[in-house]
Protein backbone atom coordinates (compact mmCIF):
# COMPACT_ATOMS: atom_id res chain seq x y z
CA UNK A 1 0.00 0.00 0.00
CA UNK A 2 3.02 2.53 1.15
CA UNK A 3 4.85 1.53 -2.00
CA UNK A 4 1.93 1.89 -4.61
CA UNK A 5 1.03 5.37 -3.23
CA UNK A 6 4.63 6.97 -3.88
CA UNK A 7 4.43 5.00 -7.31
CA UNK A 8 1.17 7.53 -7.77
CA UNK A 9 3.43 10.58 -6.16
CA UNK A 10 6.75 10.47 -8.31
CA UNK A 11 4.89 11.25 -11.82
CA UNK A 12 2.72 14.10 -10.43
CA UNK A 13 5.67 15.17 -8.52
CA UNK A 14 7.74 15.61 -11.99
CA UNK A 15 4.83 16.71 -14.12
CA UNK A 16 4.48 19.53 -11.32
CA UNK A 17 8.37 19.91 -11.18
CA UNK A 18 8.21 20.11 -15.29
CA UNK A 19 5.04 22.54 -15.69
CA UNK A 20 6.88 25.16 -13.30
CA UNK A 21 10.24 25.15 -14.84
CA UNK A 22 8.41 25.96 -18.10
CA UNK A 23 5.72 28.72 -17.13
CA UNK A 24 9.19 30.33 -15.27
CA UNK A 25 11.50 30.73 -17.76
CA UNK A 26 9.29 33.30 -19.76
CA UNK A 27 8.28 34.96 -16.25
CA UNK A 28 11.96 35.38 -15.48
CA UNK A 29 12.82 37.19 -19.09
CA UNK A 30 10.72 39.89 -20.10
CA UNK A 31 10.77 37.89 -23.90
CA UNK A 32 9.18 40.95 -25.78
CA UNK A 33 8.42 38.93 -28.48
CA UNK A 34 6.53 36.84 -27.02
CA UNK A 35 4.45 39.73 -25.99
CA UNK A 36 4.24 40.70 -29.58
CA UNK A 37 2.52 37.69 -30.92
CA UNK A 38 -0.70 37.89 -29.08
CA UNK A 39 -1.50 41.08 -30.10
CA UNK A 40 -0.57 40.57 -33.81
CA UNK A 41 -2.99 36.89 -33.50
CA UNK A 42 -5.74 39.04 -31.70
CA UNK A 43 -6.34 41.92 -35.17
CA UNK A 44 -6.83 39.70 -38.04
CA UNK A 45 -8.15 42.64 -40.79
CA UNK A 46 -6.15 45.57 -39.25
CA UNK A 47 -2.73 46.16 -37.27
CA UNK A 48 -4.56 47.64 -34.47
CA UNK A 49 -8.11 45.34 -33.92
CA UNK A 50 -10.75 46.81 -32.78
CA UNK A 51 -10.03 50.20 -30.64
CA UNK A 52 -12.80 51.93 -27.95
CA UNK A 53 -13.68 55.53 -28.32
CA UNK A 54 -16.47 58.26 -27.61
CA UNK A 55 -18.11 60.88 -29.34
CA UNK A 56 -16.80 64.35 -28.38
CA UNK A 57 -17.56 68.28 -28.87
CA UNK A 58 -15.67 70.11 -31.52
CA UNK A 59 -15.17 72.00 -28.88
CA UNK A 60 -16.62 72.87 -24.88
CA UNK A 61 -15.55 75.46 -22.87
CA UNK A 62 -16.20 76.46 -18.99
CA UNK A 63 -16.59 80.03 -18.70
CA UNK A 64 -16.17 82.35 -15.61
CA UNK A 65 -16.42 85.51 -14.77
CA UNK A 66 -13.75 87.49 -14.12
CA UNK A 67 -15.46 89.82 -11.83
CA UNK A 68 -17.96 89.15 -9.02
CA UNK A 69 -21.39 90.02 -8.64
CA UNK A 70 -25.40 88.86 -8.33
CA UNK A 71 -26.69 87.55 -11.47
CA UNK A 72 -29.12 90.28 -12.66
CA UNK A 73 -29.81 88.30 -16.55
CA UNK A 74 -29.80 85.19 -17.30
CA UNK A 75 -30.57 84.93 -20.75
CA UNK A 76 -30.12 81.20 -21.47
CA UNK A 77 -31.33 78.00 -20.35
CA UNK A 78 -29.86 74.51 -20.51
CA UNK A 79 -30.12 73.30 -24.39
CA UNK A 80 -30.46 76.40 -26.29
CA UNK A 81 -28.10 77.59 -29.13
CA UNK A 82 -26.11 80.68 -28.73
CA UNK A 83 -24.19 82.48 -31.65
CA UNK A 84 -20.80 83.75 -31.10
CA UNK A 85 -21.00 87.43 -29.28
CA UNK A 86 -24.69 86.45 -27.50
CA UNK A 87 -24.82 88.25 -24.33
CA UNK A 88 -25.21 85.12 -21.88
CA UNK A 89 -25.24 86.02 -18.72
CA UNK A 90 -25.25 89.44 -17.00
CA UNK A 91 -24.05 89.84 -13.37
CA UNK A 92 -25.28 93.32 -11.03
CA UNK A 93 -21.54 95.07 -10.15
CA UNK A 94 -22.91 98.21 -8.39
CA UNK A 95 -19.04 99.22 -8.15
CA UNK A 96 -17.87 99.01 -11.45
CA UNK A 97 -21.43 101.33 -12.43
CA UNK A 98 -20.07 103.85 -9.80
CA UNK A 99 -16.60 103.88 -11.55
CA UNK A 100 -18.25 104.69 -14.77
CA UNK A 101 -20.49 107.42 -13.53
CA UNK A 102 -17.38 108.97 -11.65
CA UNK A 103 -15.27 108.56 -14.72
CA UNK A 104 -18.09 110.52 -16.51
CA UNK A 105 -18.89 113.11 -14.23
CA UNK A 106 -14.76 114.05 -14.03
CA UNK A 107 -15.25 114.09 -18.35
CA UNK A 108 -18.75 116.45 -17.41
CA UNK A 109 -15.98 118.94 -15.45
CA UNK A 110 -13.94 119.08 -18.12
CA UNK A 111 -15.43 119.70 -20.45
CA UNK A 112 -17.26 122.66 -18.56
CA UNK A 113 -13.91 124.24 -17.64
CA UNK A 114 -12.64 123.54 -21.55
CA UNK A 115 -15.82 125.45 -22.31
CA UNK A 116 -14.30 128.29 -19.90
CA UNK A 117 -10.68 128.44 -21.42
CA UNK A 118 -12.28 128.77 -25.01
CA UNK A 119 -14.33 132.10 -24.14
CA UNK A 120 -12.31 134.82 -25.94
CA UNK A 121 -11.03 137.49 -23.46
CA UNK A 122 -7.59 139.46 -22.73
CA UNK A 123 -4.91 137.62 -20.75
CA UNK A 124 -5.70 134.07 -21.45
CA UNK A 125 -2.62 131.88 -22.26
CA UNK A 126 -3.37 129.53 -25.24
CA UNK A 127 -1.71 126.53 -22.85
CA UNK A 128 -4.36 126.76 -20.06
CA UNK A 129 -6.81 125.99 -23.10
CA UNK A 130 -4.51 123.25 -24.98
CA UNK A 131 -3.81 121.49 -20.83
CA UNK A 132 -7.75 121.65 -20.94
CA UNK A 133 -8.22 120.31 -24.22
CA UNK A 134 -6.14 117.44 -23.11
CA UNK A 135 -7.48 117.17 -19.84
CA UNK A 136 -10.75 116.30 -21.72
CA UNK A 137 -9.24 113.98 -24.04
CA UNK A 138 -7.91 112.06 -20.36
CA UNK A 139 -10.92 112.19 -19.16
CA UNK A 140 -12.61 110.21 -21.76
CA UNK A 141 -9.93 107.59 -22.09
CA UNK A 142 -11.11 107.32 -18.21
CA UNK A 143 -14.25 106.91 -18.78
CA UNK A 144 -13.57 104.23 -21.82
CA UNK A 145 -11.62 102.01 -19.05
CA UNK A 146 -14.36 102.18 -16.57
CA UNK A 147 -16.64 100.90 -19.34
CA UNK A 148 -14.27 97.94 -20.65
CA UNK A 149 -14.31 97.32 -16.60
CA UNK A 150 -18.10 96.92 -16.59
CA UNK A 151 -18.51 95.39 -19.91
CA UNK A 152 -16.84 92.32 -17.91
CA UNK A 153 -20.08 92.09 -16.19
CA UNK A 154 -21.49 90.30 -18.97
CA UNK A 155 -20.65 87.03 -20.55
CA UNK A 156 -20.45 86.36 -24.37
CA UNK A 157 -20.58 83.51 -26.24
CA UNK A 158 -17.20 82.87 -27.87
CA UNK A 159 -18.85 80.75 -30.57
CA UNK A 160 -21.84 79.12 -31.82
CA UNK A 161 -22.67 76.54 -29.67
CA UNK A 162 -25.38 74.81 -27.44
CA UNK A 163 -25.63 75.65 -23.47
CA UNK A 164 -24.97 72.22 -21.63
CA UNK A 165 -25.34 73.42 -18.30
CA UNK A 166 -25.84 76.65 -16.22
CA UNK A 167 -24.69 76.40 -12.67
CA UNK A 168 -26.09 79.53 -11.39
CA UNK A 169 -30.15 81.05 -11.21
CA UNK A 170 -31.02 84.74 -11.29
CA UNK A 171 -29.97 86.18 -8.23
CA UNK A 172 -27.61 84.37 -6.71
CA UNK A 173 -23.77 85.39 -6.21
CA UNK A 174 -20.57 84.54 -8.71
CA UNK A 175 -17.74 84.60 -7.32
CA UNK A 176 -14.69 85.58 -9.51
CA UNK A 177 -13.35 82.62 -11.20
CA UNK A 178 -16.29 80.81 -10.90
CA UNK A 179 -17.80 78.19 -13.44
CA UNK A 180 -21.14 79.41 -14.58
CA UNK A 181 -22.14 77.71 -17.72
CA UNK A 182 -20.58 75.14 -20.16
CA UNK A 183 -20.66 75.25 -23.75
CA UNK A 184 -20.20 72.74 -25.92
CA UNK A 185 -20.51 73.20 -30.34
CA UNK A 186 -22.81 69.78 -30.82
CA UNK A 187 -23.31 70.33 -34.54
CA UNK A 188 -19.27 69.26 -35.11
CA UNK A 189 -19.08 66.08 -33.24
CA UNK A 190 -15.61 64.05 -33.27
CA UNK A 191 -14.39 60.58 -31.94
CA UNK A 192 -12.36 60.51 -29.45
CA UNK A 193 -10.09 56.81 -28.90
CA UNK A 194 -9.66 55.85 -25.16
CA UNK A 195 -7.74 52.76 -25.41
CA UNK A 196 -5.25 53.66 -28.04
CA UNK A 197 -2.00 52.18 -26.27
CA UNK A 198 1.54 52.90 -27.26
CA UNK A 199 1.93 49.65 -29.17
CA UNK A 200 -1.15 50.45 -31.08
CA UNK A 201 -0.51 53.74 -31.75
CA UNK A 202 2.47 53.39 -33.96
CA UNK A 203 0.35 51.87 -36.95
CA UNK A 204 -2.17 54.72 -36.47
CA UNK A 205 -1.10 58.15 -38.79
CA UNK A 206 -3.25 60.96 -39.29
CA UNK A 207 -5.04 61.31 -42.72
CA UNK A 208 -5.68 57.00 -42.09
CA UNK A 209 -9.24 55.75 -43.06
CA UNK A 210 -11.14 54.42 -40.20
CA UNK A 211 -14.51 52.68 -39.62
CA UNK A 212 -16.06 53.88 -36.97
CA UNK A 213 -19.00 51.37 -35.42
CA UNK A 214 -21.85 53.36 -33.29
CA UNK A 215 -23.06 50.69 -30.91
CA UNK A 216 -26.40 52.57 -30.30
CA UNK A 217 -27.47 52.37 -33.80
CA UNK A 218 -25.88 49.83 -35.03
CA UNK A 219 -24.34 51.67 -37.59
CA UNK A 220 -20.72 51.57 -39.35
CA UNK A 221 -19.42 55.35 -40.61
CA UNK A 222 -16.59 55.76 -42.59
CA UNK A 223 -13.59 58.39 -40.92
CA UNK A 224 -10.37 60.18 -40.88
CA UNK A 225 -8.38 60.35 -38.34
CA UNK A 226 -7.46 63.86 -37.87
CA UNK A 227 -4.95 64.34 -34.83
CA UNK A 228 -3.21 61.90 -32.26
CA UNK A 229 -1.94 63.20 -29.24
CA UNK A 230 1.85 63.74 -28.90
CA UNK A 231 1.92 63.38 -25.11
CA UNK A 232 0.80 60.39 -24.01
CA UNK A 233 -1.86 59.68 -20.96
CA UNK A 234 -0.42 57.47 -18.13
CA UNK A 235 -3.05 57.51 -15.75
CA UNK A 236 -3.81 53.69 -15.99
CA UNK A 237 -0.92 51.41 -16.17
CA UNK A 238 -0.73 51.80 -19.82
CA UNK A 239 0.46 54.10 -21.86
CA UNK A 240 -2.39 55.68 -24.06
CA UNK A 241 -2.56 58.17 -26.86
CA UNK A 242 -5.88 60.15 -27.80
CA UNK A 243 -6.50 59.68 -31.72
CA UNK A 244 -9.15 61.71 -32.99
CA UNK A 245 -11.50 61.12 -35.72
CA UNK A 246 -13.67 63.09 -38.08
CA UNK A 247 -16.75 61.35 -39.54
CA UNK A 248 -17.29 61.63 -43.19
CA UNK A 249 -20.82 62.48 -42.47
CA UNK A 250 -22.33 62.39 -38.68
CA UNK A 251 -25.59 60.58 -38.31
CA UNK A 252 -28.77 62.20 -36.89
CA UNK A 253 -29.21 62.03 -33.17
CA UNK A 254 -25.13 60.96 -33.02
CA UNK A 255 -24.83 62.22 -29.30
CA UNK A 256 -22.14 63.40 -27.11
CA UNK A 257 -20.79 60.34 -24.88
CA UNK A 258 -22.01 57.41 -27.37
CA UNK A 259 -19.86 54.44 -27.57
CA UNK A 260 -18.03 53.46 -30.54
CA UNK A 261 -15.52 51.09 -31.72
CA UNK A 262 -12.79 51.50 -34.05
CA UNK A 263 -11.21 49.64 -37.14
CA UNK A 264 -8.48 51.50 -38.52
CA UNK A 265 -7.55 50.63 -41.97
CA UNK A 266 -4.22 49.44 -42.66
CA UNK A 267 -2.06 51.12 -45.12
CA UNK A 268 -1.02 48.68 -47.87
CA UNK B 1 -3.64 0.05 -8.45
CA UNK B 2 -5.84 0.94 -11.51
CA UNK B 3 -8.03 3.20 -10.11
CA UNK B 4 -4.52 5.20 -8.62
CA UNK B 5 -3.80 5.19 -12.88
CA UNK B 6 -7.22 6.95 -13.69
CA UNK B 7 -6.62 9.51 -10.85
CA UNK B 8 -3.19 10.41 -12.35
CA UNK B 9 -4.04 11.03 -15.45
CA UNK B 10 -6.91 13.59 -14.04
CA UNK B 11 -4.39 15.18 -12.47
CA UNK B 12 -2.05 15.60 -15.30
CA UNK B 13 -5.31 16.71 -17.32
CA UNK B 14 -5.55 19.21 -14.72
CA UNK B 15 -2.01 20.58 -15.03
CA UNK B 16 -2.51 20.89 -18.87
CA UNK B 17 -5.17 23.06 -18.27
CA UNK B 18 -3.39 25.16 -15.92
CA UNK B 19 -0.43 26.02 -17.71
CA UNK B 20 -2.68 26.60 -20.91
CA UNK B 21 -4.81 28.78 -18.52
CA UNK B 22 -1.11 30.82 -17.41
CA UNK B 23 0.36 31.09 -21.00
CA UNK B 24 -3.30 33.27 -22.10
CA UNK B 25 -3.43 35.24 -19.24
CA UNK B 26 0.27 36.24 -19.61
CA UNK B 27 -0.49 37.13 -23.15
CA UNK B 28 -3.28 39.50 -21.87
CA UNK B 29 -0.23 41.61 -19.95
CA UNK B 30 0.36 44.61 -21.30
CA UNK B 31 4.21 45.59 -21.44
CA UNK B 32 6.27 44.16 -18.52
CA UNK B 33 7.40 46.24 -16.10
CA UNK B 34 10.83 45.38 -14.46
CA UNK B 35 10.20 44.43 -11.04
CA UNK B 36 13.17 44.51 -8.22
CA UNK B 37 13.27 40.51 -8.35
CA UNK B 38 14.00 41.39 -12.32
CA UNK B 39 16.83 44.10 -11.27
CA UNK B 40 18.12 41.01 -9.34
CA UNK B 41 18.39 38.83 -11.87
CA UNK B 42 19.91 40.72 -14.16
CA UNK B 43 23.44 39.96 -13.40
CA UNK B 44 22.68 36.62 -14.50
CA UNK B 45 20.72 37.42 -17.67
CA UNK B 46 24.44 39.99 -18.12
CA UNK B 47 26.75 37.37 -17.72
CA UNK B 48 25.85 35.64 -21.01
CA UNK B 49 26.11 39.12 -22.65
CA UNK B 50 29.49 40.18 -21.51
CA UNK B 51 29.63 42.97 -18.66
CA UNK B 52 26.97 43.79 -15.85
CA UNK B 53 24.34 45.02 -16.39
CA UNK B 54 21.34 47.41 -14.19
CA UNK B 55 17.90 46.91 -16.30
CA UNK B 56 15.38 49.90 -15.58
CA UNK B 57 11.88 50.75 -16.97
CA UNK B 58 12.04 54.35 -18.57
CA UNK B 59 9.64 56.64 -20.41
CA UNK B 60 10.72 58.71 -23.73
CA UNK B 61 10.29 62.57 -23.02
CA UNK B 62 11.92 65.07 -25.38
CA UNK B 63 15.01 66.80 -23.97
CA UNK B 64 13.84 69.91 -24.19
CA UNK B 65 10.12 71.15 -23.65
CA UNK B 66 8.29 73.92 -21.72
CA UNK B 67 4.45 74.39 -19.77
CA UNK B 68 3.44 77.28 -20.53
CA UNK B 69 1.15 79.96 -18.22
CA UNK B 70 -0.26 83.73 -18.54
CA UNK B 71 1.22 85.59 -15.36
CA UNK B 72 -2.22 86.86 -15.07
CA UNK B 73 -5.98 86.34 -14.79
CA UNK B 74 -7.51 86.85 -18.27
CA UNK B 75 -10.52 85.32 -20.65
CA UNK B 76 -9.02 83.38 -23.84
CA UNK B 77 -10.25 85.30 -27.23
CA UNK B 78 -7.79 83.04 -29.22
CA UNK B 79 -5.92 80.27 -30.06
CA UNK B 80 -3.50 79.59 -32.49
CA UNK B 81 -2.27 76.43 -31.91
CA UNK B 82 -3.90 72.85 -31.45
CA UNK B 83 -2.42 69.50 -30.68
CA UNK B 84 0.71 68.32 -32.77
CA UNK B 85 1.38 71.64 -34.33
CA UNK B 86 4.64 72.51 -35.33
CA UNK B 87 6.08 75.86 -33.78
CA UNK B 88 9.04 78.09 -34.26
CA UNK B 89 10.41 80.57 -31.32
CA UNK B 90 8.08 83.12 -30.94
CA UNK B 91 5.51 82.22 -32.28
CA UNK B 92 1.86 83.09 -31.22
CA UNK B 93 -0.10 80.39 -29.04
CA UNK B 94 -3.15 82.04 -26.82
CA UNK B 95 -4.09 85.27 -27.02
CA UNK B 96 -6.19 87.43 -24.47
CA UNK B 97 -8.69 89.44 -24.35
CA UNK B 98 -6.91 92.56 -24.41
CA UNK B 99 -9.69 95.68 -23.96
CA UNK B 100 -8.95 96.90 -20.73
CA UNK B 101 -5.52 96.68 -21.01
CA UNK B 102 -5.67 98.68 -24.59
CA UNK B 103 -7.70 101.57 -22.73
CA UNK B 104 -5.48 101.64 -19.95
CA UNK B 105 -2.04 102.24 -21.97
CA UNK B 106 -5.17 105.18 -24.29
CA UNK B 107 -5.46 106.49 -20.62
CA UNK B 108 -1.90 106.47 -19.86
CA UNK B 109 -1.00 108.31 -22.83
CA UNK B 110 -3.30 111.06 -22.89
CA UNK B 111 -1.98 111.49 -19.34
CA UNK B 112 1.35 111.87 -20.31
CA UNK B 113 -0.16 114.82 -23.37
CA UNK B 114 -1.33 116.51 -20.29
CA UNK B 115 1.55 116.34 -18.14
CA UNK B 116 3.37 117.75 -21.32
CA UNK B 117 1.33 120.66 -21.55
CA UNK B 118 1.76 121.53 -18.07
CA UNK B 119 5.54 121.68 -18.19
CA UNK B 120 5.57 123.50 -21.58
CA UNK B 121 3.44 126.01 -20.17
CA UNK B 122 5.24 126.62 -16.40
CA UNK B 123 8.58 127.34 -18.40
CA UNK B 124 6.93 129.53 -20.54
CA UNK B 125 5.51 132.07 -17.87
CA UNK B 126 7.83 134.08 -15.94
CA UNK B 127 6.30 133.42 -12.44
CA UNK B 128 7.03 130.05 -12.12
CA UNK B 129 9.17 128.49 -9.31
CA UNK B 130 11.61 125.41 -10.05
CA UNK B 131 9.90 123.25 -7.76
CA UNK B 132 6.63 123.69 -9.76
CA UNK B 133 8.56 122.98 -12.99
CA UNK B 134 9.99 119.94 -11.40
CA UNK B 135 6.63 119.14 -9.59
CA UNK B 136 5.16 119.05 -13.43
CA UNK B 137 8.07 116.64 -14.83
CA UNK B 138 8.05 114.45 -12.31
CA UNK B 139 4.25 113.74 -12.92
CA UNK B 140 5.57 113.26 -16.70
CA UNK B 141 8.06 110.58 -15.63
CA UNK B 142 5.11 108.77 -13.38
CA UNK B 143 2.82 108.77 -16.18
CA UNK B 144 5.61 107.28 -18.67
CA UNK B 145 5.79 104.55 -16.02
CA UNK B 146 2.42 103.92 -16.21
CA UNK B 147 2.59 103.48 -19.82
CA UNK B 148 5.39 101.36 -20.24
CA UNK B 149 3.48 99.05 -17.30
CA UNK B 150 0.56 98.95 -19.35
CA UNK B 151 2.08 98.24 -22.41
CA UNK B 152 4.26 95.20 -20.81
CA UNK B 153 1.19 93.95 -19.72
CA UNK B 154 -0.52 94.36 -23.13
CA UNK B 155 2.66 92.50 -24.55
CA UNK B 156 2.53 89.86 -21.41
CA UNK B 157 -1.53 89.32 -22.92
CA UNK B 158 0.10 87.46 -25.81
CA UNK B 159 1.48 83.72 -25.12
CA UNK B 160 4.61 83.02 -27.00
CA UNK B 161 6.44 80.43 -27.15
CA UNK B 162 10.34 80.59 -26.41
CA UNK B 163 11.12 77.03 -27.82
CA UNK B 164 10.66 75.45 -31.53
CA UNK B 165 8.80 72.06 -31.24
CA UNK B 166 5.48 70.14 -31.16
CA UNK B 167 2.42 71.24 -28.99
CA UNK B 168 1.82 68.78 -27.10
CA UNK B 169 -1.12 69.96 -24.97
CA UNK B 170 -3.44 72.40 -25.16
CA UNK B 171 -5.40 72.81 -21.92
CA UNK B 172 -7.94 75.69 -22.37
CA UNK B 173 -10.37 76.23 -24.62
CA UNK B 174 -12.04 79.57 -26.23
CA UNK B 175 -13.67 81.84 -24.10
CA UNK B 176 -12.52 80.38 -20.83
CA UNK B 177 -10.32 82.19 -18.10
CA UNK B 178 -7.10 81.40 -17.54
CA UNK B 179 -5.40 82.35 -14.07
CA UNK B 180 -1.33 82.74 -12.76
CA UNK B 181 0.63 79.95 -13.32
CA UNK B 182 -2.13 77.65 -15.08
CA UNK B 183 -0.26 75.46 -17.37
CA UNK B 184 -2.53 76.34 -21.00
CA UNK B 185 0.33 75.23 -23.48
CA UNK B 186 3.28 72.56 -23.33
CA UNK B 187 5.44 72.58 -25.88
CA UNK B 188 8.26 69.40 -27.15
CA UNK B 189 11.05 69.65 -28.91
CA UNK B 190 10.80 66.05 -30.31
CA UNK B 191 13.61 65.56 -32.21
CA UNK B 192 15.58 65.36 -29.33
CA UNK B 193 14.26 62.68 -27.22
CA UNK B 194 15.80 61.51 -23.72
CA UNK B 195 15.18 58.29 -21.57
CA UNK B 196 14.32 58.85 -17.95
CA UNK B 197 13.98 55.38 -15.75
CA UNK B 198 11.17 55.57 -13.15
CA UNK B 199 12.14 51.88 -11.15
CA UNK B 200 15.69 51.99 -10.60
CA UNK B 201 16.54 51.94 -6.68
CA UNK B 202 18.80 52.30 -4.52
CA UNK B 203 20.80 49.30 -4.12
CA UNK B 204 21.92 49.98 -7.91
CA UNK B 205 22.38 53.71 -8.14
CA UNK B 206 25.76 53.24 -7.11
CA UNK B 207 26.94 50.89 -10.19
CA UNK B 208 25.72 53.67 -12.42
CA UNK B 209 28.16 57.09 -13.63
CA UNK B 210 27.41 59.50 -16.54
CA UNK B 211 28.67 58.25 -19.74
CA UNK B 212 27.72 54.48 -19.42
CA UNK B 213 26.24 53.24 -22.02
CA UNK B 214 23.28 52.07 -22.99
CA UNK B 215 20.77 49.70 -24.75
CA UNK B 216 16.94 50.46 -24.75
CA UNK B 217 14.07 48.19 -26.27
CA UNK B 218 11.07 50.36 -27.12
CA UNK B 219 8.25 47.66 -26.96
CA UNK B 220 5.68 49.65 -28.80
CA UNK B 221 8.31 49.88 -32.32
CA UNK B 222 9.91 46.89 -31.88
CA UNK B 223 13.46 48.06 -31.44
CA UNK B 224 16.18 48.38 -29.90
CA UNK B 225 18.59 51.84 -29.62
CA UNK B 226 21.81 52.95 -27.90
CA UNK B 227 22.29 55.78 -25.59
CA UNK B 228 24.53 57.23 -22.90
CA UNK B 229 23.63 57.85 -19.12
CA UNK B 230 23.74 61.81 -19.33
CA UNK B 231 22.42 62.63 -16.00
CA UNK B 232 21.30 60.69 -12.38
CA UNK B 233 19.27 62.09 -10.14
CA UNK B 234 20.73 63.97 -7.22
CA UNK B 235 17.32 63.64 -5.04
CA UNK B 236 15.91 60.40 -4.28
CA UNK B 237 12.07 59.42 -5.34
CA UNK B 238 9.91 56.83 -3.90
CA UNK B 239 8.06 54.15 -5.85
CA UNK B 240 5.74 52.05 -3.85
CA UNK B 241 8.00 52.16 -0.93
CA UNK B 242 10.97 51.61 -2.85
CA UNK B 243 14.11 54.72 -2.64
CA UNK B 244 14.61 54.51 -6.56
CA UNK B 245 16.81 57.63 -8.59
CA UNK B 246 15.68 58.99 -12.06
CA UNK B 247 18.82 58.16 -14.30
CA UNK B 248 18.95 59.93 -18.07
CA UNK B 249 19.64 58.55 -21.03
CA UNK B 250 20.82 60.76 -23.90
CA UNK B 251 19.77 58.43 -27.06
CA UNK B 252 22.22 58.41 -30.07
CA UNK B 253 20.10 58.55 -32.41
CA UNK B 254 16.49 60.02 -33.40
CA UNK B 255 13.88 57.44 -33.30
CA UNK B 256 11.49 57.64 -35.69
CA UNK B 257 7.90 56.83 -34.57
CA UNK B 258 8.30 57.88 -30.93
CA UNK B 259 6.27 59.46 -28.82
CA UNK B 260 6.46 61.29 -25.70
CA UNK B 261 5.14 58.89 -23.02
CA UNK B 262 6.67 55.89 -24.57
CA UNK B 263 7.99 53.42 -22.37
CA UNK B 264 11.80 51.16 -22.93
CA UNK B 265 13.33 48.56 -21.06
CA UNK B 266 16.85 49.74 -20.59
CA UNK B 267 20.04 47.75 -19.50
CA UNK B 268 22.96 50.03 -18.47
CA UNK B 269 26.06 48.42 -18.72
CA UNK B 270 27.86 49.41 -15.74
CA UNK B 271 31.34 47.83 -16.59
CA UNK B 272 32.64 50.15 -18.75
Amino acid sequence: MKKRSWQGLLPLLLLIVGCTGCTGTPATTPAPASEAAPVQAESSPTDTGSIEGVVVPAQQSTLSFLVGGSVSALNIAEGDLVQAGDALITLSTPELDSVVSMTESSLDAAVADLQYWLLPRKYKPPERRWLAEDRVEAAKATVETARAMQAQQTLLAPYAATVINTYFASGEVVNPLQVVILLADLENLKIETSDLSERDVVNVKIGQRALVYIEAFDLEVGGKVTAIATLADTSTNDVLYTATIELNETPANLRWGMSVTIDFETNE
Amino acid sequence: MKYNRWLLLLTALFMLTLTACGGGSSSAEPIPTLVLADIQNSEDTSSNAGGATVSASAAALPANSVSLSFPFTGSVVDIAVADGDTVAAGDVLVQLDTTILQAKVAEAEANIKTAETQVNYLRRITNTSAENIQAAEAEVARQQAILDAALENLNLATLTTPIGGTVASVSISLGETVTPGLIVVVIGDMSVMQLDTSDLSERDIPQVKVGQTVSAYFDALDQEMSGKVSYIATQASSLGGDVVYTVTITLDEEVPGLRWGMSAEVKINVEG
